[in-house]
């Protein structure tokens, strides 16, 4: 027992003899900054980050100054921190916008009776489940407006709030005033949303909104990345974590209800570097890309719809993204 | 002849991966893409070899001369730990573009129960030293090749039209499994 405890205990106790040595000894000069930045990462080594561990993200961040910070674990502290030491913008963590899921207007939705209690939403709610036909629809009586802090909402002639995109810095104060959780954050770029949440039957929900989801679930169909997400009896959802802003569903949906105010950034392929293996031609999604065997590829910009999955899979690094 | 015989029954027939089931948590964590898989595979030989000499002088002058062998487990963990920690560091001075190689691969792989695995098989198979580092060396090599070919084949599975119920690990796993089959042709290749 006791052979035993001296002969581990011994071992152990040389062993960080060493190292302690060694850590002196071996001591390698890096950039201070490197450190400083490594102690702010979240030391996981998950490899999220597309590199090679925390170490690798804190290297390339501190090298590189095009390196953008991919880390999905940071919070708000850690970067601003990061930033600091760095001595340039990290961005927000996931910059987020508000977005409002409902498009029935006065005259798409009509009203169930004339509301003239307190202007505000949540009290318009108490009467009766609210003035509005659909009981998912928006109320417009302008509370996320007056809640917001950065006047980034504004209610529009026809009663919907309109949120402006400059303003809006994704506090959540309209979502949690909503009565009707019709509000949601949505990324700020490509912020793909279907803008309706009613559960209604289509049948019962045409007879008090001629603008909402109908539910026939095509826009979860061809979405290639399996981001929509549409149960049945309940308006199609889209998970901002699986979207990739190609926009397919935009263009399939029949009335409309999905909408999204950035534009994809469309693939080019530069014709120097395409090896023409054509393994974009086999990832494309909506078959976007055509061209021969051992010869530079091109892509159809008209079907392109900017998902970037051939810019991911591309060997050559010959497909970008077209910004003009 | 004999040590020749040795590596391929340790790299072949006895694959680590694919014959004794060790080390699978890297098999499929690390098989995505070839590039990370080479570095893992380098990262691999590398530790196990050492692992494989430094326990082997251990368990003999240390351990058996006092008659401790039933400490083999913690104290090999111990010293596995440390010699990887050590490495670690001289190489960093020594050779920044190895470190860089191996990188991360290197820390991860310490704890990994391939590399304790070959140094507790040393010392079951009654193994000289010079047997147990090519034994070990041979073992690494193994599951290095098994990891590469592995990763090839996910890579160009990214490509292939596969079954939504098998995407992703279900046919990773389908997939070793297979490998493992084919693998098992190499049986009769030495006694």
């Amino acid at each position: 027992m006791l052979t035993a405890t001296l002969v581990v205990g011994g071992i152990g106790a040389v062993c960080a003899l060493i190292l302690g040595i060694s850590l002196v000894t071996f001591a390698v000069k890096m950039d201070a900054r490197e450190k400083e930045v490594m102690d702010n990462l979240p030391g996981a080594n998950c490899g999220a980050c597309g590199f090679a561990g925390c170490a690798a993200l804190a290297h390339e961040l501190t090298v590189n100054p095009d390196t953008r910070m991919t880390c999905p674990a940071v919070n708000e502290k850690m970067l601003q921190a990061i930033g600091e030491i760095l001595g340039r913008d990290m961005g927000g963590v996931s910059p987020v916008i508000a977005a409002v899921r409902c498009r029935g207007g006065r005259q798409e939705a009509p009203v169930r009776y004339e509301y003239v209690g307190p202007r505000d939403c949540r009290s318009a709610q108490l009467i009766a489940g609210g003035p509005k036909g659909c009981g998912y629809g928006c109320l417009g009586l302008g509370t996320c407006a007056t809640v917001c802090p950065f006047d980034a909402m504004v209610m529009g002639e026809d009663g919907l709030p309109r949120v402006i995109t400059d303003k809006c810095t994704g506090c959540g104060k309209c979502v949690d005033a909503c009565p009707r959780d019709i509000i949601a954050l949505v990324p700020k770029t490509g912020n793909y949303c279907v803008g309706c949440i009613s559960q209604d039957a289509p049948k019962d929900m045409k007879k008090i909104c001629s603008v909402g989801c109908i539910k026939c679930g095509i826009c979860a169909d061809v979405c290639p990345f399996e981001a929509i997400v549409s149960e049945k009896g309940k308006a199609a959802r889209i998970d901002q974590d699986k979207c990739r802003k190609c926009g397919l569903c935009v263009g399939v949906c029949p009335v409309s209800v999905i909408t999204s105010r950035t534009a994809p950034e469309k693939a080019r392929i530069i014709p120097q570097k395409c090896k023409g293996c054509g393994i974009c031609e086999q990832v494309c999604p909506v078959e976007a890309i055509s061209g021969k065997a051992k010869e530079p590829y091109r892509v159809d910009p008209g079907k392109c719809m900017g998902c970037g999955l051939c810019i991911e899979k591309c060997p050559t690094e010959a497909i970008e993204r077209d910004n003009t | 002849m004999e040590y020749i015989l040795l590596i391929i029954s340790a790299a072949l027939v006895n694959n680590f991966v694919l014959s004794r089931f060790l080390g699978i948590c890297p098999f499929i964590g690390v098989s995505k893409r070839t590039d990370t898989a080479i570095g893992m595979s380098m990262a691999v030989v590398f530790v196990i070899t050492l692992a494989s000499l430094v326990t082997w002088l251990l368990n003999h002058y240390i351990l058996m001369t006092l008659g401790l062998e039933y400490l083999q487990t913690i104290v090999f963990i111990l010293v596995i730990a440390f010699l990887v920690q050590l490495v670690e560091m001289i190489i960093q001075k020594v050779s920044m573009p190895l470190y860089q190689a191996l990188g991360i691969y290197l820390p991860l792989i310490t704890t990994n129960c391939a590399v304790l695995g070959v140094a507790l098989l040393n010392i079951n198979l009654k193994y000289d030293f010079l047997e147990a580092v090519i034994f070990g060396a041979g073992s690494a090599v193994g599951f290095g090749l098994a990891l590469i070919i592995f990763a090839g084949m996910r890579e160009e599975m990214e490509l292939s039209n596969i079954p939504k119920v098998f995407q992703g690990t279900p046919i990773a796993l389908v997939t070793a499994g297979i490998l493992s089959l084919a693998f098992m042709g190499f049986s009769g290749l030495v006694k």
